[in-house]
């Protein structure tokens, strides 16, 4: 596990900042993702930008009311196998949404932070955990689930 | 799954995801998401019937005499119409057609060239704002356009679609007309030739609370095209079997459901069940998987899991 961030005040020390773009020239020539993966260390520093702010805008935005707060704390602990379990608790593509959500509209939209220290980068920390958690071998927990008959 | 009830997915394509693979273009959702998906669904239990179609290769009363519950998550596909003269002339496509033509060419699921819809070398017009149109744009781009010009009716800050796309298709050089609403597809001998536009102000808001676009008088242009792209919107699509197993449509054509308020996106057939696009009209990727989920409370209640 990484080291536990706890600052205060990393909303105001390090900014809002989203995964690496790739350059618009070499993008326009292909028919692939245009942004790179966030690493654990930058997924971890943005997560940890989230001010838990008590009545969480963004989770009562988010259509599926993803437990968006909570899934951050676990990835700036460097939980990544957590966040994911949790992740899916509330949407059955989080890494999808991740990708294709307008989280300008939504949660981001209604992160406290957003007016004035940027919002925190909630839709690449989404995509960042269900991609890394599958890469690690994770997958959900089906050993306790009972067997109705029912199809 | 989760529960215990097993499920069997019948799907028309020959890969799961539907719009997220066939009309999202890859450069939003790279296609090995979805393939992963479709893996970890089925070690999970889930079971995929690719390339069947229900009332053709399947039929309903099959599954209805076979299963507990059906649920239906069949989307909307009918191409909204700008209603102005010039949509039939050769050049013109409607979003959907042209985006999957590129997914299925890149996927290798082309089954003839003439399918393909491509624009290298064209000058595009994309009319439309939303993230629809974006797609448009952006692909266009990609497949070599000499110019991609994006057509809205309203101004920017009332774009329906998110924020970040429009810049990604700036960036990548889109051009946007705000304020321009077309009124008339121009040809010359059956192939677009432009698209005629007026400006529009924003007016009162509507009951929506979007401002209302109203033409300005006196202010016809006509943008050089030989490609246009319609990205208007989807309504509904319902199927022609609907009615024979007592499904309601409501009369803009979307499944009823929640009838009795019993069981959650129940229909007027009680063994049937229904959700996202087809239910609450197109929307978002997020709100049908909202629907999803609940529609799957409400089999688990009847079924008294």
């Amino acid at each position: 596990m990484s080291e536990r961030l706890n600052n205060d005040f990393q909303f105001v020390e390090v900014d809002r900042k989203g995964p690496v773009k790739i350059a618009a020239a070499v993008r326009k020539q292909q028919f692939a993702e245009i942004y790179e993966p966030f690493q654990q260390k930058q997924a971890s520093e943005q997560a940890h930008r989230c001010l838990e702010c008590g009545n969480p805008y963004c989770e009562w935005k988010c259509p599926v009311h993803n437990y968006i707060p909570n899934w951050l704390k676990l990835v700036s602990e460097g939980n990544i196998i957590k966040a994911a379990e949790l992740s899916h608790q509330t949407n059955s593509l989080p890494e999808v949404c991740g990708r294709v959500c307008p989280q300008d509209r939504l949660c981001e939209g209604a992160c406290t932070l957003n007016d004035e220290f940027g919002a925190v980068t909630i839709g690449s920390v989404e995509k960042h955990i269900t991609d890394t958690a599958f890469a690690m071998g994770w997958r959900p927990d089906m050993s306790k689930v009972p067997e109705t008959y029912k199809r | 799954m989760r529960n215990g009830v097993t499920p069997v997915v019948f799907d028309r394509h020959p890969e799961i995801g539907g719009l997220l693979t066939f009309g999202i273009p890859e450069f939003k959702l790279d296609k090995d998401v979805m393939v992963r998906r479709r893996e970890i669904f089925t070690e999970m239990g889930v079971e995929f019937r690719l390339n069947t179609e229900v009332g053709k290769d399947i039929q309903m009363q099959k599954l209805l005499d076979e299963y507990d519950a059906v649920f239906l998550g069949m989307g909307t596909y009918t191409y909204m119409k700008g209603g102005f003269p010039g949509e039939d002339l050769e050049g013109v496509h409607d979003a959907l057609p042209f985006l999957i033509s590129n997914v299925n060419r890149c996927l290798g699921y082309e089954r003839s060239e003439e399918e393909y819809i491509g624009v290298a070398g064209k000058k595009v017009v994309v009319l439309g704002g939303g993230d629809t149109a974006m797609d448009c744009n952006r692909t266009s781009v990609r497949q070599g356009a000499e110019k991609v010009i994006c057509a809205y009716r309203r101004d920017e800050a009332n774009m329906p679609g998110s924020k970040r796309e429009v810049e990604n298709a700036r960036e990548e050089g889109v051009e946007f007309m705000f304020n321009r609403q077309p009124v008339e597809v121009v040809g010359e001998n059956g192939k677009v030739v432009g698209v005629k536009v007026v400006t529009t102000a924003l007016g009162e808001p509507d009951e929506n609370g979007r401002r209302r676009p109203e033409v300005v008088a006196g202010s016809e242009e006509v943008i050089d095209a030989d490609a246009v792209l319609v990205a208007f919107g989807f309504r509904p699509s319902p199927a022609p079997w609907f009615a024979d197993f007592g499904i309601d449509l409501e009369q803009d054509g979307r499944i009823t459901t929640s009838v009795n308020q019993q069981y959650a996106f129940q229909t007027s057939n009680p063994k049937v069940f229904a959700g996202g696009d087809m239910v609450r009209g197109s929307d978002l990727v997020v709100t049908a998987i909202d629907e999803g989920r609940k529609a799957a409370e409400g089999i688990l209640d009847y079924l008294e899991v």
